[in-house]
């Protein structure tokens, strides 16, 4: 059993003309101690997918069809009290932007402490404490900065207060949602290594959603590529960045988007065009009007994700081809 | 060098008041001292994480903020000495694009309008006709089509992209010899990056606009610019041409920087070189050379006297044409590539 | 406009509105008021509403609905006038206390902090008991001591614009302050300047009528507030005549409500961030 399933899950927004999708029929799944990259632009579904695992989606939204399996249990059929008791207990989160979500008048200690006691109240305000040291080392954060206040933090830093305050209660999965956008590069690095080590570490699952594909080429075990609000490509990271490849044209065009300096320099390709306004009735693949190599079909027939071999899956109609041309 | 410069910084010095908590009054030396020449035509990519002080710098040569001293020559003029209408005047040389095109262009204002303001404040064209006509030329070549239509909507209704176009169409109308680019890419998403960067770089071949490309990006820098330079801490650590810094870096800490840049593929994270830490608060820069704190190459070495005590400075090296490192034992570093 | 009649709050105070600028403008062309035309024996002093007097006379044997018509004329014209220099001092100060930032912000801040906690109707009244009865000072005097408010809003308003990457743009481009707070600052800012002088004005009505009523209003140009002085220090209010005192007070009341209804109104539909705070 994988620890997350999520099968053909569908999420709207209200608009001014009904509703529309952000996620529209998305397949995710999570092993134990597996560590998964979401990446996929802005306005593509991807925070939306991952913040309706713990249910932490804004006002107004709406789980439609599907489900999410956590640990064989049905969360979408859960009550908000149920709901409570697995959030930050076995599902935490790191969220983006840590200056607005570490509260300015505590200390980064007792911030660290607070969800320990409050999910266990038999944990005493020692043990707590204890608890707190040992994860303040195991982020990197020197001891002594216990009392010190969130302002008094770099934005790296505080991004490793936020990792430890997601790990206080050892949760079974993490979401870290964009944990290191705004960060310098060799800050990057440090959080990126920080967390997979983490997950090594406690056999922790992990998923790590980034706009920045090429980040998660190095950290992740597998990646899942979302476009539009439809999941387009997912597979092992060996695979996908590796000499395999991405078999989804948007991917493929994603990944010529970034500077490879291990090549000889050439400028970078983009992608011509915007992505589909998804409050408009979608028809055929989302990705075809940007598709240089779209067939006729594209612009009618939705491609289903196929499973194109070695835990590789592909939304497309060129990569089923590819498939049923070779068996 | 007899190459045509459009800007030639000298000793560049920026330093800022700090009014601490503490109530002693600290001087933060954001730019501390920075020679740096861009060629006519030329790209050069000023890299630096935040807190390198490569805003202050872009600030600085904008006039924005007031350089505490050295000399900003732009097209052959310092502009460091100019004030009020004499400045204004200049400024048609230099111009900026800023970072977030979100915030950088006025809500109120329709794109053409936008557009047509510089030629308004500098009096070009005759009449208003005409400066629409180069206002719709400008939003064209920078890609914005149909121009006449775009031109009529309001700024706040163009996506990230159009705007950073927008933003583009009115610098480039002034035809200037520089213009500073400031991250020009870094709020877009990935796939709009190539269109914009393609218009700036139609725009160098076209018109033969310098620029001085800003950015914490070092592939990007590497894709885009003729030149890099490295900023650490207020100071040019390593300047050299693009393919030779990425493929040879010789400072510790650009080696360290190009080790961690990340590539689309599988790579063995072993080669990364990680420094820990934080670049330093710019009111307390570390004494002798101002990265020994968190270099590799000083504790490998058995942290010499001389990066103590000494600063060192932005040399030529010998074997490598064009390329300058500040570091006392750069030789030792190029060997263990 | 129509999006001011949409609205419930603006729609009333627009009503209001369009009743007493009626009342100040076309009425006392038809029934104006003459000062001098006193009553010919006691009789007809302090009489209640008659077919000659439709709301009777005052102490001197005068129309009161005469001088109510002649009253809401000065009394808006004060209120006004008074504004015009409010706004037009507070925004200006504000606006550039905004922009120039540093020094100068300190000092404008400190004459407006200055402004603002000096209380108000006691120096009205000794400037006014110092520059005399005129409406010309009772309009200085009023516009004067009302721009602090102004003021400290706009400078606000301007410091966040300040900060918006567009100004330093519009500087690069090659722009003057001048310029640069005519194009990118005023147009941001006028939503909100409009909004609080129309609130403005209602307080400078006020501010006119209690003048008025302690005395210190122009004894040759009546305004409401006036009427209310001399319905009272003639007992009036003793006597139990109600037609000298009502009127005044209850124009008063509804022009302070129309104009504060419109600006809150307006304050709403410019600013739709105060949306649901009513």
């Amino acid at each position: 059993m994988s620890l997350l399933e999520i099968r053909d899950l569908h999420i709207s927004y209200p608009n001014p003309k009904g509703e529309f999708f952000a996620v529209d029929g998305v397949d995710l799944t999570i092993e134990k101690g597996e560590f998964v990259g979401l990446a996929g632009e802005s306005g593509c579904g991807k925070t939306t997918l991952a913040l309706s695992i713990p249910r932490l989606l804004p006002r107004g939204s709406h789980i439609g069809a599907g489900s999410i399996h956590f640990n064989g249990v049905d969360t979408t059929a859960l009550s908000e009290e149920g709901m409570r008791a697995l959030r930050w207990k076995e599902i935490s989160v790191v969220f983006q932007g840590a200056l607005n979500a570490l509260n300015p008048v505590h200390t980064i200690g007792s911030q660290i402490a607070e969800p320990i006691r409050i999910h266990d109240e038999s944990v005493s305000k020692k043990q707590a404490h204890d608890r707190t040291l040992e994860l303040l080392e195991a982020v990197g954060i020197p001891a002594r900065r216990f009392e010190d206040f969130p302002h008094q933090f770099s934005g790296g830093m505080r991004q490793r207060v936020m990792i430890a305050m997601a790990l206080s209660c050892m949760p079974k999965l993490v979401i870290a949602d964009e944990p290191i956008t705004a960060l310098d590069v060799m800050t990057q690095a440090q959080i990126l290594d920080l967390l997979r080590s983490l997950c090594d570490r406690y056999s922790l699952s992990m998923l790590l959603i980034s706009h920045d594909l090429s980040v998660l080429a190095q950290t992740c075990d597998r990646v899942a590529v979302m476009y539009a609000g439809k999941m387009a490509e997912q597979g092992p990271t060996s695979r996908v960045f590796g000499n395999h490849g991405a078999k989804h044209p948007y991917t493929q065009r994603l990944l010529s988007a970034y500077p490879n300096i291990k090549h000889e320099r050439k400028f970078i390709d983009g992608i011509p065009g915007y992505p589909p306004d998804l409050s408009q009735e979608q028809v055929g693949c989302r990705f075809a009007d940007r598709c240089d190599v779209a067939l006729s079909r594209c612009a009618t027939e939705v491609p289903e994700l196929i499973d194109i071999g070695g835990g590789q899956s592909v939304a497309c109609h060129l990569a089923s081809d590819i498939r049923a041309g070779v068996q | 060098m007899s190459k045509k410069l459009a800007l030639s910084i000298e000793d560049l010095h920026v330093t800022y008041q700090l009014n601490g908590a503490s109530g002693k009054n600290k001087v933060a030396r954001a730019v501390d001292g920075v020679d740096l020449q861009v060629a006519v035509g030329e790209t050069l990519a000023l890299v630096g994480e935040s807190g390198s002080g490569k805003t202050s710098m872009a600030h600085a040569i904008m006039r924005l903020i007031d350089p505490s001293a050295g000399k900003i020559v732009i097209d052959g003029v310092d502009v460091v000495p100019l004030q009020g209408k004499g400045l204004r005047s200049m400024r048609r040389n230099f111009q900026m694009i800023f970072q977030d095109p979100f915030e950088s262009l006025d809500p109120r204002q329709r794109v053409i309008e936008a557009v047509m303001e510089p030629l308004e404040i500098h009096r070009i064209g005759g009449s208003e006709s005409e400066r629409r006509e180069m206002a719709l030329a400008a939003l064209a070549q920078a890609g914005l089509r149909p121009a006449a239509e775009i031109g009529e909507r309001f700024t706040h209704q163009l996506s990230g992209g159009q705007r950073q176009r927008v933003a583009i169409a009115s610098a480039i109308i002034l035809k200037p010899a520089l213009i500073i680019a400031d991250e020009p890419v870094s709020m877009l998403d990935v796939s709009l990056r190539a269109g914009i960067l393609r218009v700036m770089a139609d725009l160098r071949d076209q018109l033969g606009v310098s620029y001085l490309f800003i950015t914490h990006d070092l592939s990007l820098a590497w894709m885009f610019a003729d030149r890099i330079a490295v900023i650490y801490l207020g100071r040019i650590v390593e300047e050299a041409s693009a393919v030779d810094l990425i493929a040879n870096p010789m400072h510790p800490y650009t080696k360290a920087l190009v080790s961690v840049i990340p590539v689309p593929e599988v790579t063995a994270l072993e080669d990364r070189i990680i420094l820990t830490g934080e670049i330093p608060s710019p009111a307390s820069i570390p004494s002798g050379c101002r990265f020994h704190p968190r270099c590799p190459l000083f504790r490998e070495l058995g942290e010499p006297e001389q990066c103590l005590t000494q600063d060192p400075v932005l040399q030529i090296q010998s074997n490598a044409e064009s390329h300058h490192v500040a570091c006392f034992f750069s030789e030792h570093n190029k060997g263990n590539q | 406009m129509g999006k001011l009649w949409a609205d419930r709050m603006g729609r009333w105070g627009l009503i209001a509105l369009a009743i007493t600028t009626f009342i100040a403008v076309i009425c006392p062309i038809f029934f104006p008021f003459d000062p001098s035309k006193v009553g010919a024996d006691a009789a007809s002093i302090l009489t209640g509403p008659s077919k000659t007097h439709l709301l009777g006379s005052d102490e001197l044997g005068r129309d009161v609905l005469r001088q109510f018509f002649t009253g809401a004329r000065i009394s808006l014209f004060v209120g006004i006038m008074a504004t015009v220099i409010s706004t037009i001092v507070g925004s200006g100060l504000g606006i550039f206390a905004g922009y120039y930032m540093g020094r100068l912000d300190g000092i404008l801040m400190r004459i407006t902090d200055f402004f603002l906690v000096v209380p108000a109707l006691p120096l009205m009244i000794a400037l006014g008991a110092i520059f005399g009865q005129n409406i010309t000072v009772i309009i200085m005097v009023i516009g004067f001591l009302s721009w602090p408010r102004t003021a400290r809003i706009v400078r606000s308003q301007t410091l966040s614009l300040r900060q918006r990457q567009f100004v330093p743009r519009a500087k690069s481009l090659g722009s003057s302050n001048l310029r640069i707070i005519r194009t990118h600052i005023v147009p941001h800012v006028m939503p909100l300047i409009v909004a609080n002088t129309i609130l403005v004005v209602a307080g400078c009505i006020l501010s006119e009528a209690t003048l008025s009523f302690i005395g210190l209003g122009d004894p040759d140009r009546i305004s409401w507030g006036t009427m209310l002085h001399f319905s009272f220090v003639s007992g009036a209010i003793g006597r139990g005549a109600w037609w000298y005192f009502l009127p005044p007070g209850f124009g008063i009341l509804f022009i302070v409500l129309g104009f504060t209804l419109v600006g809150h109104s307006f304050e709403k539909i410019t600013n739709p961030r105060l949306g649901g705070s009513e």
